[in-house]
């Protein structure tokens, strides 16, 4: 048996702190994951698709949005998918999984919406079970996965635990809640128990893994990161030849845009060229990055007019997006910058007395809009000179 | 600079060659009238500094004379840079010339003349002529005194360029001024006074709507989560509904119930038909009980009533002879009362008689009374009557009187006349000789007498003979007459009131009068005797009173005959017996009182007597009556059942009804479950049928009705909303964070570009501002000037109030404008640059007050600044003090 598990694709997402055009397109790359994953299946050989929960972003949704996920599922009549409610998409009676099978489910589609186990397969004389552990309610008190240890399949059958929720009581994912025990697979007798709710890839035990979500969605970090990606973009192709055998896994790209966060302290103008070219080896294709740069540390008034001219207005128009973060940057405006605005006269004046109050800690809002009110200073005294 | 002479050869007006000079190093001035030229020489100062003399403009052709038109000449002598020099323009065209010659020796001609000049005042060149610049400000023309500096741009750059060096460069050229504007510009864009404006507004307004929106959507997503919650439940409702219900044995329970009323309703219905019979019994049995009892007590009660009816009579016979007794005391008290009564009735006919018979004496007093007053009016009438009988003997009357002085008055009148125009004679006769001598034969009264003669008179001396004297007098007849006239008439007055003469006239009118004054009196008294009385009806006068007299005494007459007395008794005698009868009456009347008091006590007794003889009447009556009722039913009742008969009947009944009573105990104690518990319990079920019905049938149409909902909810996907609308917010929040961010920098900005900006005007227009205070507060204690950054006035300010130029008074703009000129001056000197102040004409707005105040300004100033005033106001400018200069013309 071998099976594509995702999950989380939570389709539907919005994408508030970007522009709208930027986010129709990543919301868009959600729906367009479902494709992604049968074509992984296809590739991989794989007879269906596993979603362990959050199919969708909300109960809620709009029939266009559901319909449009199961159709994309029908188009790939040869991949079998199992459906399963997660914390966003919790089944509720007439909720949102009964729509869908008041739509008339395509053959190939399988809901699991109740905990017991479902044979889906009978793999060369070997029957494949699925043992679903359906989420009700947002959160659970429950491990809703305890049902498998004691739920009965004829010796000698695949077991698969498909299970949505934090295997830590406090999750450091920060997504707590809906418990599931570890080593749920181990006391189950499970080949496999495929977990939803993280969005980033990781496997527990040999026998239990969180695919992560097939679309990135955040800005996020692994923890101990060495590179800029975020989580998320993958999915796990996983074979399991007999009951208690190790499952073979592997992880499988599936993510349309890469997330990156960069994190980076300037203390000299001259960064800047570095920080663009680091940027530029990010991706070939920098129409597919989804970019959180932060900047803190100082630039000059004309250090900070490069910044703009280069990354911004430069780099930053062939990503897919770019959220720039200033919080941590201050200007350090030098003679020369000020000398740029005046030499003399009370245009100079002012600029002095901005650099002053951006200087002073005692006040640091103050400071801070003092140092805003100097760069702006800056341009318009560029401004005026372009137009004199 | 200081100008020290100027000469001007065929300029303009000027034939041949005039000069000032002598000019000092502070304030001169040069007074003149209209036309003397004073402009003319202020043209030739600044021709020949700053035009060319080989210049063929046509405001410098205008240099020659208007009439001759010959070439003219200037000739300027100065000092600059602590040398003197001498500048010399002959404008002739092409051919003019020019030459500057130095203090020092050097000696400059045409072109090096020109430029060397230009070097020396500081001013351009030009093709046509020297650029005046800060000159043309200082050196004011007629008519432009009052106006603003306005400093043309070359002047400007002259005065900042010495401001700068003063104070440093401190505005930011064109392009810092146009930063202000545009962050202003920006500002503005995004914000007003009253908030955001522009796309900052309208993101506002969309967040604003989003969050409505967002309220709107999460109020739905909850509905439609309540109406899937509602759904499930009542899902689970119907379903536990049908599960806990049993249609079979419900309808089998419901009609074992029935049945079971159908039997207990017959049981019942034996029960009380048995009930009615045992209540029927038990009512006759207790009827004959009572029957029984009825007749006994009659019995008793009729033995009662006989005794009391004995009792009673005994008691209506002690009552009667009570009354009796009181009515035999009563009679004989009303029997002495009516005697006392009838004496009291005599002793008033003797009271009424008594006051009658005094009436008739007061009747005859009256009587005489009248005839005493009657009496003495008729003896005063008699007294009157002689009265008037004197009167009418005395004719000398008022009149008569009167009559006799008028002729006593005229014959003196008449005397008089005769006497003045008569001749009088006058004798002196010897006594012896007297009666020898008579006239008209009458002898002479005495020796010596005068006679006044009218007539011929002859006058007889005995022995001698007669003398006859004739007076001559023209009127004589008519004296004559009217003498003859006054005696008759004086004789007949005197004849008429009987009297001899005057006097005896005077007393007869004087005893007249008193007879006329008694009688009058007495007339007056007679009156008074009988005045009338209206009260009585009775008129004034003796015969109303004698008719009145009549009267009475008929009425007397009539009162004695009435009385049957023949005399009336004496009043004393009247009034003893009239108050002995008041006595006598007074007594009776008490007497009476005190037997009718006496009298209420029997009456009381007699009262009672009878009031307790009547109740007793009435008891024996009504006993009477109940006796002959009893008896009655009594014997009729016995007709039917005798006394033992009838309590024979009742021991029957009574065993009757026992045995009825005990019957129905027995059925009782058959009796189950009542009708009415088992229709309760029949009514219970019937309805827990319908109540499930019901239910089910609610529960249906609310699933029916829910899912209809959920399923016409769903599809609009109000999540889905609600998350983009969210994402919305997150954007717009962003957006408009930025804007107050934007706002915040760009206030930020603009107030420290404006503090610095407005510091900045205010350290570089300090320099002038200084120098004009001075002055100013000599002309307008307590105002500061206000200049803008191009050294224009803009107004001043006073008691923290900006009054603009333009609205000032013209006197007061054109002392401000020579304050500011000044001003510049100082300032151009402060930095070794030259300045010479002149003004033409000016101060023509002034009054009096202040011109006296700018003549000490001018003269205080003057001790850096040379000045030099062109007037032609030689009185006014007289009060200046100023060194005068001349127009002269050159030897």
């Amino acid at each position: 048996m071998k099976f594509i598990h995702s999950s989380d694709l939570q389709i539907g997402k919005a994408f508030g702190n970007f522009p709208p055009e930027t986010a129709t397109l990543l919301r868009d790359a959600r729906q367009a994951a479902v494709r992604s994953l049968a074509e992984a299946a296809v590739t991989a050989g794989a007879s269906a698709v596993l979603i362990a929960g959050d199919l969708y972003e909300k109960q809620q949704m709009s029939q266009t949005t559901i319909t449009r996920a199961i159709e994309n599922m029908r188009a790939f009549e040869g991949v079998r998918w199992h459906l399963m409610p997660g914390n966003h998409d919790h089944y509720r009676e007439d909720g949102l999984w009964d729509r869908i099978v008041r739509a008339q489910l395509p053959k190939n589609v399988m809901l699991h919406t109740k905990p017991g186990a479902v044979q889906i397969s009978d793999d060369d004389g070997l029957p494949v079970y699925v043992l679903p552990a359906p989420l009700r309610y947002t959160s659970s008190a429950d491990d809703l996965s305890a049902y498998m240890d004691s739920e009965a399949t004829p010796e000698g059958a695949i077991r698969i635990g498909l299970a949505h929720g934090s295997v830590q009581d406090f999750g450091s994912e920060g997504e707590a809640s809906n418990y599931v025990a570890p080593n749920r697979a181990d006391t189950a007798g499970l080949s496999y128990l495929a977990m939803g709710d993280w969005h980033r890839q990781m496997k527990i035990n040999d026998r239990c893994w969180y695919s992560g979500t097939p679309e990135p969605d955040r800005f996020k970090l692994p923890p101990g990161a060495a590179t800029s990606l975020c989580n998320g973009g993958a999915a796990l192709s996983v074979e399991i030849t007999t009951a208690r055998m190790v499952p073979m896994v592997q992880p499988v790209a599936t993510g349309c845009y890469k997330w990156h966060m960069v994190e980076k302290i300037t203390t000299d103008d001259a960064q800047i060229e570095l920080l663009e070219q680091e940027l530029r080896t990010l991706d070939k294709d920098l129409s597919k990055i989804v970019l959180d740069l932060r900047i803190d540390g100082i630039l000059s008034l004309t250090g900070r007019k490069t910044f703009e001219d280069r990354i911004l207005q430069g780099l930053g128009t062939a990503l897919r997006a770019l959220r720039f973060d200033e919080a941590g940057l201050a200007l350090n405006p030098t003679n020369q910058d000020l000398d740029e605005i005046d030499h003399a006269g009370f245009v100079r004046v002012a600029a002095d007395r901005l650099r002053a109050l951006a200087e002073d800690k005692a006040d640091p809002r103050q400071a801070k809009l003092a140092g805003q009110a100097l760069k702006r200073l800056y341009i318009e005294h560029l401004r005026q000179g372009a137009r004199l | 600079m200081k100008i020290r002479s100027v000469e001007l050869t065929n300029f303009r007006k000027f034939v041949g060659t005039v000069r000032v000079d002598t000019i000092g190093d502070n304030v001169n001035v040069l007074v003149g009238r209209n036309e003397l030229g004073k402009s003319t020489l202020l043209q030739a100062i600044n021709g020949v500094i700053f035009e060319k003399a080989r210049s063929t403009a046509s405001h410098v052709k205008a240099f020659r004379h208007f009439v001759n038109g010959t070439v003219p000449e200037v000739k300027l002598a100065f000092d600059v840079t602590g040398k003197s020099w001498t500048i010399h323009k002959r404008f002739a065209g092409q051919a003019g010339k020019a030459k500057l010659t130095c203090s020092d020796g050097r000696v400059f001609e045409d072109d090096a003349a020109e430029a060397e000049l230009q070097r020396l005042l500081g001013f351009n060149g030009g093709r046509g002529g020297g650029e005046p610049g800060i000159w043309g400000t200082l050196w004011v023309q007629q008519g432009q005194s009052f106006g603003d500096t306005k400093l043309n741009e070359q002047a400007q750059q002259t005065i900042q360029g010495c401001l700068e060096a003063q104070v440093g460069l401190v505005t930011g050229g064109a392009r810092g001024q146009k930063i202000p504007k545009a962050v202003r510009e920006a500002l503005d864009e995004i914000q007003s006074q009253r908030g955001a404006r522009g796309r900052f507004k309208e993101a506002l307004e969309r967040l604003n709507e989003v969050n409505s929106e967002i309220t709107e959507l999460e109020s739905k997503a909850k509905g439609v989560s309540e109406l899937l919650t509602d759904l499930a439940r009542n899902r689970r409702d119907l379903k536990d509904a049908h599960s806990t219900w049993d249609e079979t044995a419900h309808g089998a329970e419901l009609e074992g119930e029935r049945n079971k009323r159908v039997t207990a309703a017959t049981v019942a219905a034996e029960i009380a038909r048995a009930r009615d019979a045992t209540r029927l019994a038990a009512e006759r049995a207790a009827n004959a009980r009572q029957m029984v009892e009825d007749r006994t007590r009659t019995i008793n009660e009729l033995v009662g009533l006989e005794l009391d009816l004995a009792a009673l009579d005994k008691e209506a016979a002690a009552a009667i002879a009570a009354r009796s007794t009181a009515k035999g005391v009563l009679d004989t008290a009303e029997g002495n009362l009516a005697d006392l009564r009838t004496q009291v009735s005599k002793n008033a006919a003797s009271s009424r008689t008594l006051d009658r018979i005094r009436t008739a004496v007061g009747l005859n007093t009256e009587i005489l009374q009248h005839q005493a007053t009657l009496d003495k009016a008729v003896a005063l009438d008699r007294e009157a009557m002689r009265h008037s009988e004197l009167v009418g003997s005395i004719a000398a009357t008022e009149q008569a009187v009167a009559r006799i002085e008028e002729a006593v008055t005229e014959m003196s009148a008449a005397d008089a006349a005769a006497n003045a125009v008569a001749t009088t004679v006058s004798f002196a006769i010897a006594p012896k000789a007297r009666d020898r001598v008579s006239v008209d034969e009458r002898a002479l009264g005495t020796a010596e007498e005068n006679f006044s003669l009218l007539v011929k008179t002859t006058i007889a001396i005995t022995e001698i003979g007669t003398i006859t004297v004739e007076p001559q007098i023209k009127n004589r007849t008519t004296l004559l007459k009217r003498r003859q006239d006054a005696s008759d008439e004086l004789k007949a007055s005197l004849e008429a009131a009987g009297v001899p003469d005057l006097f005896a006239a005077r007393i007869a009118a004087a005893q007249r009068r008193e007879h006329e004054r008694n009688l009058a009196q007495m007339q007056k008294d007679l009156a008074s005797l009988a005045p009338g009385n209206r009260q009585r009806k009775l008129a004034p006068g003796q015969e109303a009173l004698n008719a009145h007299i009549g009267e009475l005494r008929g009425r007397l007459r009539s009162e004695l005959e009435a009385l049957k007395i023949a005399d009336l008794p004496h009043e004393d005698t009247l009034s003893a017996e009239i108050e002995k009868t008041h006595y006598e009456g007074a007594r009776l009347e008490a007497e009476v009182a005190r037997i009718e008091a006496a009298l209420s006590g029997p009456q009381e007794v007699l009262a009672q007597a009878d009031r307790l003889l009547r109740k007793v009447e009435d008891r024996v009556a009504r006993l009477k009556g109940t006796t002959g009722t009893r008896k009655a039913d009594l014997e009729a009742s016995r007709a039917t059942h005798d006394d033992v008969a009838l309590v024979e009947v009742a021991r029957n009944l009574g065993a009757d009804a026992s045995e009825k009573e005990r019957a129905l105990a027995e059925k009782e104690k058959t009796q189950g479950e009542t009708v009415e518990a088992i229709g309760a319990r029949i009514k219970r079920l019937e309805s827990a049928g319908a109540n499930h019905h019901r239910s089910i049938s609610a529960l249906t149409n609310d699933v029916t009705r829910l899912t209809a909902l959920v399923e016409a909810n769903e599809g609009a996907g109000v999540e889905e909303m609600l998350i983009a609308a969210l994402a919305e917010r997150e954007r717009l929040s962003a957006t408009v964070a930025e804007f107050e961010q934007e706002a915040a920098v760009l206030k930020l900005l603009l107030e420290v570009l404006e503090t610095a900006e407005r510091e900045a005007k205010n350290r570089y227009l300090a320099p002038v501002v200084g120098r004009v205070q001075p002055y100013l507060k000599m002309l307008l204690p307590g105002a500061d000037i206000v200049l803008d950054e191009n050294l224009q006035i803009v107004g001043i300010q006073r008691e923290g109030q900006t009054e603009e130029f333009e609205v000032l008074s013209g006197g007061t703009q054109e002392q401000l404008a020579v304050l500011t000129r000044i001003a510049f001056a100082e300032l151009l000197l402060g930095q070794d640059r030259p300045a010479t102040v002149i003004l033409d004409d000016a101060l023509a707005f002034s009054d009096d007050d202040r011109i006296e105040s700018m003549f000490d300004v001018l003269m205080r100033a003057g001790e850096n600044v040379q000045i030099i005033v062109l007037t032609c106001r030689k009185k006014l400018f007289t009060r200046l003090g100023a060194a005068p200069l001349e127009i002269r013309r050159a030897s």
